[in-house]
């Protein structure tokens, strides 16, 4: 094999390049490195590397490596100096990007329909596109691969293949590392494999059931090997317990939806994995308008003695209605409550009028005109309801339960394997391993390769298997803080429509009961004025004590003089008339 | 001093019993306004008349007055007169002055011009003379103004011409006295 080594354009043998002790560490969703020494005079001779510059490695013309390099130790004992350069792959931009998504937000916010435009804050919602569609893991990877993508990131989306469906998940100021790993909880069994060969590293993530296998003969090349079943990790069932805090105009209650898998368990089994989530409930705001109306009864003297305060303590046999208008044919009038556009009703203001006689003991009034302003209706008697705004709850992700009962209940090998060979030619990073030469069961165990050490001078490889420690499945403890810190994002409907609140505006109803009494010009029959205090004494005019048919008493005018002098002054008097 | 009083009274000023005619030809104070016959009618408490003539050479002085003892507010019912009549030896002449308030005089054609009736008269034995409000016809009429209330009126003295000669008049002067309320 030929090891060749481009470095600020230059390709040459790699040995040219004084390199010694190159070493290629993969960790699973860590940052890829190859190691590597350049012995000589370090301490007083500069890098040969320098700081940020990329550096690829090829094997017979095969891309073997390709990143920058980003640490450059400086290396003394008895043996010699030497720099150590570590060379980091794609996954380091990861690591050192924080990951942003876009947000609505107004253009004019005094607008009542403004403009959205898009910001891009560090505060996200997993689970969630700008457009309100829900997201499975596979789908938030490569959301936030394609951000680094944008950001001018060398690197290029491989199979993403994740269709599980999880709780949106809020959080702020993270690396788009930090995100992936954050999303890979819910499926430990998740490798991230980098592949260098292409001209720009492509990045995959496959899970268990999607790797290839490899099968390593422990009685070949095997320099040292350790293995143990892990019956430990094993959980005999999934209980997802979800919590959603509904509202309808603040009431809130609590909803409980529990998944689980095998469908026949009840949470209750020993090391069953249970988990409570939290999960955005709809909010629902109504304005509720309760009316009640009544028939318009124009006609009757009850009706008449409702709106005219003035009849109300005449006797309803001393009153008559005559002539009665309207300007309205709606039917019903408006008691209480106000009729809203939202109602699709029709209301409007209605004068009704009519000619009123009555008498009473202080008055007798004949065909007095009596206006009366009111507000009619074609609505009824009812409680109307409008929605002004719903917020809906968040999805419960499908067989979120299921999935990870097959991420963590399959029983896992975890381990160590060292081999040794001439040259470093096969790759088991991103692959599962099984073995043989020993228990039939390891055979198939297809443990999950974690990690990859190969020494290039010396040809031995040293390989991790099993469930991933880093996503904290190494046990129980761990699986269950995928829950614990997880809290239902309360601000999902703010990214999509950029309201903060999501109570909508309450539309006021626009006509309310009027009610406005007019007394027009009347024909007094009788007036009768009295002292409050004292009852004795009054003034009474009543045309009932003319006896005549055809007289008019009214005031006149008449010459007196007082105390000799000739004036004037008027009197109450009719026209004298024969009896 | 008469007390304080408030009456009904006509057009005229003047109760509705007293009696109304239209034909002023009758009235010898005319026209007076309706105040001036209201406040004669109810506060005239006096009436001076004095006046100086001479005929055929017998120069005569007239000084005298009238007075009614009905106080304001009886006049509601009745009316007052002012009336004086005596009988001058020395002249062998009589004199009677009468302002009786029981008959007003309007115009028919205007209410605001009222008229009262004033009867005054002289006269001797022998030879008429008169002394009235009013020209007589066919005699001679030596006529004087004079104001009461602030206008104008004329007396007359009447004589026989040509029998009577020499005649003049001068001094006339009515003077109206009025209580106090």
């Amino acid at each position: 094999m030929v090891w060749t080594l481009e470095y600020d354009g230059t390709t040459k043998p790699i040995a040219s390049f004084g390199v010694s002790n190159i070493r290629r560490v993969r960790k699973n969703l860590l940052t890829d490195k190859v190691v590597l020494h350049v012995q000589g005079n370090a301490l007083s001779s500069l890098p040969t590397f320098a700081a940020n510059t990329p550096m690829k490695i090829f094997n017979d013309g095969n891309k073997w490596f390709d990143g920058i390099v980003t640490q450059i130790p400086l290396l003394c004992s008895s043996n010699g100096e030497a720099y150590q350069y570590e060379v980091s792959g794609a996954w380091w931009y990861l690591e050192n990007l924080i990951y942003q998504q876009a947000w609505k937000e107004p253009i004019d916010p005094t607008e009542s329909s403004p403009t959205l435009y898009n910001v891009y804050k560090s505060r996200v919602i997993l689970g969630l596109d700008i457009s309100g569609t829900q997201l499975s893991i596979g789908q938030q990877i490569m959301d936030v691969i394609n951000y680094a993508i944008s950001c001018g990131m060398n690197l290029a989306m491989g199979d993403i293949d994740i269709p599980v469906q999880i709780p949106l998940d809020e959080c702020k100021d993270l690396s788009c590392a930090d995100i992936i790993r954050r999303l890979l909880r819910w499926v430990p069994d998740t490798i991230c494999y980098i592949d260098y060969d292409p001209s720009i590293p492509t990045i995959s993530f496959l899970r268990r059931s999607q790797m290839p296998s490899i099968t390593l003969n422990i009685l070949s090349h095997v320099q040292e090997f350790s293995i143990q079943p892990r019956y430990d990790l094993q959980v005999p069932a999934v209980v997802l317990k979800f919590e959603t805090t509904n509202s309808v105009n603040g009431k809130a209650w609590k909803e409980s939806i529990q998944q689980k898998y095998p469908e026949t368990c009840t949470g209750s089994e020993l090391k069953a994995l249970v988990l409570t989530i939290n999960l955005e409930g709809s909010k629902t705001n109504y304005v509720i308008q309760n009316i009640t109306t009544a028939a318009l009864e124009t006609s009757s003297v009850t009706w008449w003695q409702a709106h005219v305060p003035g009849l109300i303590n005449i006797p309803a046999s001393n009153i008559a209605i005559g002539n009665v208008s309207r300007l309205s044919t709606l039917p019903n009038e408006l008691i209480s409550g106000t009729v809203a556009n939202w109602m699709d009703k029709t209301a409007e203001i209605d004068i009704v009028r009519c000619k009123i006689s009555y008498a009473d003991a202080s008055e007798a009034v004949i065909d007095r005109e009596v206006a009366v302003r009111i507000l009619v209706t074609d609505a009824t008697t009812g409680i109307y309801k409008n929605l002004l705004s719903l917020t809906t709850a968040e999805s419960i992700p499908s067989n979120l339960a299921e999935q990870i009962y097959n991420s963590v209940n399959p029983l896992q090998y975890d381990g160590t394997v060292v081999t040794i060979s001439e040259e470093i030619s096969q790759d088991f990073f991103g692959k599962t391993l099984n073995i043989t030469g020993g228990q039939p069961a390891w055979g198939t165990m297809n443990a999950v390769v974690q990690e990859v050490v190969e020494y290039l001078d010396s040809g031995k490889i040293f390989i991790k298997f099993g469930p991933a420690k880093h996503l904290g499945a190494a046990d129980l403890a761990e699986l269950t803080r995928s829950g614990r810190l997880l809290f239902e994002s309360k601000n999902y409907s703010e990214r999509i429509t950029a309201e903060v609140s999501s109570n909508g505006t309450v539309e006021q109803g626009i006509y309310a009961r009027v009610d406005n009494t007019s007394f027009g010009p009347g024909k007094y029959k009788m007036i009768k004025f009295a002292d409050p205090n004292n009852s004795g004494k009054s003034i009474q005019i009543d045309t009932a004590d003319i006896a005549a048919s055809t007289v008019t008493v009214k005031l006149r005018e008449e010459d007196v003089c007082e105390s000799g002098i000739l004036k004037k002054r008027y009197y109450l008097a009719s026209e004298p008339y024969s009896s | 001093m008469n007390d304080e009083f408030l009456a009904r009274v006509s057009f005229a000023g003047v109760p509705h019993v007293i009696s109304h005619s239209s034909d002023t030809t009758q009235a010898t104070l005319y026209p007076m306004t309706p105040h001036d016959v209201c406040k004669v009618y109810w506060t005239l408490s006096s009436l001076t008349v004095s006046y100086v003539y001479s005929i055929n050479g017998v120069q005569i002085y007239r000084n005298f007055s009238a007075t009614s003892s009905v106080v304001s507010k009886n006049r509601l019912i009745a009316p007052a007169t002012f009336e004086t009549t005596d009988f001058d030896s020395q002249t062998q002449t009589s004199y009677v002055m009468a302002l009786k308030l029981d008959g007003v005089y309007f115009d028919a054609d205007d209410n605001s011009k009222i008229g009262l009736e004033l009867i005054f008269e002289e006269a001797d034995n022998f030879n008429l003379i008169n002394l009235c409000l009013r020209p007589i016809p066919g005699m001679g009429n030596i006529a004087k103004e004079f104001t009461f209330l602030n206008k104008t009126f004329s007396a007359y003295l009447n004589y026989q011409s040509p029998p009577v000669t020499s005649a003049s008049f001068s001094n006339f002067a009515m003077v109206p006295e009025f209580v106090a309320i």
